[in-house]
C-alpha cells in the first residue's frame, strides 16, 4: 500500500492557475497577431491605391503615379534563380558529404560547428564577401571598364565578362552565400531524419555507397530537402543589406537582359521609394511591399504544399 | 556423456536414434550435411573490447541453425560479420576465418558489394522501403543485373511466391510497401532478400517484432526455405530455436558453449552453463 | 513462465518419493504377512490400495501441468518424462503387492511349509527396490545399472521355485491350492523385480539422457 502523505492540494486553485495560463498564453498570442494585423492593414490601406497591371509593368521613374516594379521583380527573379541554380547542387551535395560520407570526428565536429555559426552571421557581411570575391575578384581581372576577360557584348544574351562588377549573377552568388548555411542545415536534417533501418537495408541487399544514397536515401530525404530549400530561398528573396553592397546603384530601371547586367531588386526598390521626401512615394512603397510580402507568401505556401503532399511516413 | 560406458556407446545407435524426439526434420541425415560455412578462430573486437573468443564452428549447407544465447553475448555481432555489415562500425575488428564455400570472407580484399548479393539479411525490425512492394523487390536484383521488365517481373513474382506473400499482394504490387501489416511486411523484406539468390540467409530476430499469428507464418515459411537456402538465424526466443532449427549453437559472454544438433541440445545438453540457459534458470 | 517451475519440479520430486515410501512399506508389509504370518499387516496392504491409485493420479496431474504451462527442457524435461513412467511403474507394483497379500492371507488360512528360493527371492526383489528408490533420490545412475543386474537372480529363483512347485504338487495333494498361492507369489515377486528394473532404466535416462531399455545389462 503507498502511503498517503501531505495534505491535499485544493482542486480549486489547480485549475485557476490552468486556467489563467491558458488565458495568458491567448492574450500574448493575440497581441502578436494583433500587431502583425496591424502593420498589414496599415500597408495595404497605403499601397492599395496604387496596385494595378500598371504597377506590373512600368519601370521605376520620377512621378510616383507612374512608378512601377517591373525592373525589380525581374531583377529578384534572376537572382533568386541564379542562387537557388547555385545554392542548392552546392548545399545538397555539402549536405550529402557530410552526412553520409565524412568519418565522425574531430574534423567533422569543426565543419558542423561552423556552418551553424555562418548561418547566423549578418548577411551584410556576405555582401562585403560578395563585392570582393565576385564582383572585383580581387582586382585580379581588372574592372568592369577594362576587364581581363571578354566574351561578346552587352548586346547579347550570352555575354560574359571578368570580373563580374555589379552584375546579377554576383547579386545571386552572394545571396547563396547567404542562403548556403541555411540549405546545408535543412537538407542535413532531412538526411537525418532518413531511419537507419533503411541504409541498413540497403546496403545488406548489396548496394554500394552511393547507390544507396542515390536510391533509397536522397528520394526518401526529398521532401525536407525541398521543403527547406524552398524556405531558403524565401529568405533570398527579401534580403537588401547584401545586394545594396554589391550592386551599389539604386535607379536601374531595367530589368536585367543578360547575366552581366547591372539589377534592381525589389527590397532595394522598396528601400529607394521609402526614401524619397515626396509622400506619394512612400504609398507606392506600400505597394512594393504588397507585392514581395504576397511573393514570400506564396513562397512559404508552396513549401508546406510540398510538405504535405510528398512528405511520407519512412517506416 | 560418459564414452566408455558400452550402455552409453550403444545409445548412440539407431535404437536411440529412433526413440529421440523429433524436431523440425532433423534427422540421421543431419550428422551427413556439407559444409557451407566453416569457421575457424574468430577473435572480434569493439574497440579494446573482445566481442568473440576464439569461435570455431561449421555451418552446414541447406539447413537451419539457430544462434542462442543472453543478450549481449555476441551472437549478433557474429551473424553481422558474416555479411560484413560491421564493416559499417570504424572500431568493429576481427581476426579468423570464415570460409564461405572456399573463400575466406574475412580477408580484406574481399568485395563486400558483391558478397553481400551472395549473403541476404533480414532484420529484427521489418524495414521495407518507402517504395512499391514491387519496387522493394526488385531493388537487389536491380543493382547488379540488367533485365527486361517482363523478366523482372518474373524475378519479383517468383521470389514474393517463395515468401508466402504472393497471394496476399499480387493486386497491389505497385501500391505503397508501408500500407502492409508488420507479418507482411517482414515477409516482403524475406523476398527482398532472396530475390538476388543469395547462398546463405541471415535472420536477426526476424520474428521478435510480430504478434504470434505473424510468429508462426514466419517460422512455417523459415521451414520452407530450408530446401533452397542456408539459413543462420539469431533468437531470444527458445521454444522458436526448438521449433525451428536443425542445430543450435549457445553463445554465452562472446564464447560459443555448445554447438549440436537442436534435438540433442534440448533434450541432452552436454553443458551444464547450456542446461541452465535454456532452462530458463539465467539470461 | 506462467508457473514457478523450479517450485513444482521440488513439489513434484518429493511427490514421487513419498509414492515410493509407500510402495516399499507395503511391500515390507505383505511379505510380514506372507513369512511372518501376520494378519493385519497383509490386510492393510489389501485395503490400502486406494490410496496409492490417488498418489498416482496426484503425481500425474502435476507433470501435466508443469509439461502444458510451462516448456521444460534438457534435464527439467527428461526428470518429468521419467517421474510420469515411474508413477506408472509404482502403480503397478501397487497391484502385484496387493495380489501378494491376497495370497498370503490365503496361505495363513491353508499353511504349506515355503521353498528355501522363496525368502531370498523376496529379500533380492526388496533391496532391488530399495535400491532403484535410493538411485531415483539421489539420481544415482550407477546405482541404478546394479539393480539391472540383480533382475537376473531373481528370474532364476522364480524358475527354482517353480520346479519346486511342481515337485510338491504331486507330493502334497492336499496342499494344491497353498503350492499355487507359492507359485503365484513368485511369479508377482519376479514382475515386482522386473518394474524395479524398467525403474531403475528410467532413473538413467533422467540422469544421462540415454535409453538403456532393450539393451542388455553388463554383467
Amino acid at each position: 500500500m503507498i502511503p498517503q502523505h501531505g495534505t491535499v492540494r485544493s482542486i480549486g486553485r489547480r485549475r485557476f492557475v490552468d486556467f489563467s495560463f491558458l488565458g495568458f498564453c491567448i492574450v500574448i498570442t493575440s497581441l502578436s497577431v494583433i500587431a502583425l494585423a496591424v502593420l498589414l492593414i496599415s500597408i495595404a490601406y497605403q499601397g492599395w491605391e496604387h496596385l494595378d497591371l500598371d504597377f506590373f509593368s512600368s519601370p521605376p521613374s520620377r512621378k510616383p503615379e507612374k512608378a512601377g516594379i517591373f525592373a525589380s521583380l525581374w531583377g529578384t527573379i534572376w537572382i533568386c534563380i541564379v542562387c537557388a541554380l547555385s545554392a542548392l547542387p552546392l548545399g545538397v551535395g555539402t549536405a550529402i558529404y557530410l552526412e553520409e560520407y565524412a568519418k565522425p570526428g574531430k574534423i567533422r565536429r569543426f565543419i558542423d560547428l561552423n556552418i551553424s555559426n555562418l548561418a547566423g552571421v549578418p548577411s551584410i557581411v556576405y555582401g562585403v564577401i560578395g563585392l570582393t570575391v565576385f564582383a572585383r575578384m580581387f582586382g585580379l581581372f581588372g574592372t568592369v571598364n577594362d576587364p581581363a576577360i571578354e566574351i561578346g557584348d552587352p548586346t547579347t544574351f550570352w555575354y560574359f565578362r571578368l570580373p563580374f562588377g555589379g552584375a546579377v549573377i554576383v547579386g545571386g552568388l552572394t545571396l547563396m552565400l547567404v542562403v548556403l548555411p541555411i540549405v546545408i542545415v535543412s537538407a542535413r536534417e532531412a538526411l537525418r531524419a532518413v531511419p537507419s533501418s533503411l541504409r541498413e537495408a540497403a546496403l545488406a541487399a548489396g548496394a554500394t555507397r552511393w547507390q544507396m544514397i542515390r536510391k533509397i536515401t536522397l528520394p526518401a530525404a526529398l521532401p525536407g530537402i525541398m521543403t527547406g530549400s524552398i524556405l531558403a530561398i524565401s529568405r533570398a528573396i527579401g534580403e537588401a543589406a547584401p545586394l545594396l553592397v554589391v550592386s551599389g546603384v539604386l535607379f536601374i530601371r531595367f530589368a536585367p537582359e543578360h547575366l552581366m547586367d547591372q539589377f534592381t531588386a525589389m527590397p532595394l526598390q522598396i528601400y529607394n521609394w521609402a526614401g524619397r521626401p515626396q509622400e506619394e512615394f512612400h504609398a507606392v512603397a506600400a505597394t512594393g511591399i504588397i507585392v514581395l510580402l504576397f511573393l514570400l507568401l506564396a513562397f512559404n505556401t508552396l513549401a508546406i504544399v510540398v510538405r504535405q503532399v510528398f512528405q511520407k511516413p519512412l517506416s | 556423456m560418459p564414452m566408455t560406458d558400452p550402455d552409453a556407446q550403444l545409445d548412440n545407435s539407431a535404437v536411440t536414434g529412433l526413440q529421440r524426439p523429433q524436431v523440425a526434420n532433423a534427422d540421421a541425415s543431419t550428422e551427413r550435411a556439407e559444409i557451407a560455412l566453416a569457421v575457424r578462430n574468430v577473435n572480434a573486437f569493439y574497440g579494446d573490447f573482445q566481442a568473440l573468443h576464439d569461435i570455431s564452428m561449421e555451418v552446414q549447407e541447406k539447413r537451419v541453425t539457430a544462434l542462442i544465447g543472453p543478450s549481449g553475448c555476441g551472437k549478433s555481432t557474429f551473424l553481422r560479420w558474416i555479411n560484413r555489415m560491421n564493416d559499417l562500425i570504424p572500431t568493429a575488428r576481427i581476426e579468423g576465418a570464415m570460409d564461405l564455400h572456399g573463400r575466406d570472407i574475412l580477408d580484406s580484399s574481399l568485395d563486400v558489394v558483391l558478397h553481400r548479393r551472395r549473403v541476404g539479411m533480414v532484420f529484427q525490425k521489418p524495414n521495407p522501403f518507402p517504395k512499391s512492394i514491387y519496387e522493394n523487390v526488385a531493388f537487389g536484383p536491380r543493382l547488379h543485373r540488367k533485365m527486361s521488365r517482363a523478366e523482372m517481373d518474373e524475378v519479383v513474382e517468383v521470389s514474393l511466391r517463395e515468401a508466402a506473400l504472393w497471394d496476399e499482394v499480387k493486386d497491389r504490387l505497385k501500391k505503397s510497401a508501408l500500407a502492409l501489416s508488420g507479418g507482411q511486411q517482414q515477409r516482403l523484406c524475406i523476398a527482398r532478400a532472396i530475390a538476388s539468390s543469395p547462398e546463405m540467409l541471415l535472420m536477426d530476430e526476424p520474428a521478435s517484432a510480430l504478434d504470434p499469428k505473424a510468429t508462426a507464418r514466419i517460422e512455417e515459411l523459415i521451414g520452407k526455405l530450408r530446401e533452397h537456402y542456408t539459413i543462420i538465424i539469431v533468437t531470444h526466443n527458445m521454444q522458436q530455436a526448438a521449433r525451428v532449427s536443425d542445430r543450435t549453437a549457445f553463445f554465452c559472454e562472446g564464447r560459443l558453449v555448445e554447438d549440436n544438433t537442436t534435438a540433442q541440445l534440448f533434450t541432452v545438453p552436454a553443458n551444464k552453463e547450456t542446461e541452465d540457459y535454456i532452462s530458463g534458470r539465467f539470461g | 513462465m506462467s508457473i514457478d517451475l523450479p517450485s513444482e519440479l521440488t513439489l513434484l520430486r518429493r511427490s514421487i518419493l513419498e509414492m515410493c515410501s509407500e510402495i516399499e512399506l507395503r511391500l515390507d508389509q505383505a511379505l510380514k504377512g506372507l513369512f511372518q504370518k501376520k494378519k493385519d499387516p497383509a490386510l492393510e496392504v489389501r485395503h490400502g490400495d486406494k490410496d496409492v491409485n490417488e498418489m498416482e493420479m496426484e503425481i500425474e496431474a502435476i507433470c501435466l501441468r508443469i509439461l502444458a504451462l510451462s516448456n521444460p527442457v534438457a534435464g527439467d524435461l527428461r526428470f518429468v518424462l521419467a517421474v510420469m513412467r515411474i508413477n506408472n511403474n509404482l502403480e503397478r507394483i501397487g497391484d502385484l503387492e496387493k495380489s501378494i497379500a491376497k495370497r498370503a492371507l490365503s496361505l495363513i488360512k491353508n499353511p504349506m511349509d515355503l521353498p528355501d528360493g522363496l525368502p531370498v527371492m523376496a529379500e533380492t526383489t526388496r533391496d532391488m527396490l530399495r535400491a532403484c528408490v535410493q538411485a531415483l533420490a539421489d539420481e544415482d545412475a550407477e546405482r541404478a545399472r546394479k539393480v539391472r543386474q540383480s533382475d537376473q537372480i531373481v528370474d532364476d529363483l522364480q524358475k527354482e521355485v517353480i520346479a519346486w512347485v511342481q515337485q510338491e504338487i504331486p507330493r502334497q495333494i492336499d496342499s494344491t491350492a497353498a503350492a499355487i498361492d507359492i507359485m503365484s507369489i513368485a511369479r508377482k515377486l519376479e514382475r515386482i523385480a522386473d518394474v524395479a528394473t524398467n525403474i531403475s532404466e528410467d532413473v538413467i535416462f533422467l540422469v544421462e539422457g540415454s535409453m538403456v531399455r532393450h539393451t542388455p545389462s553388463k554383467a
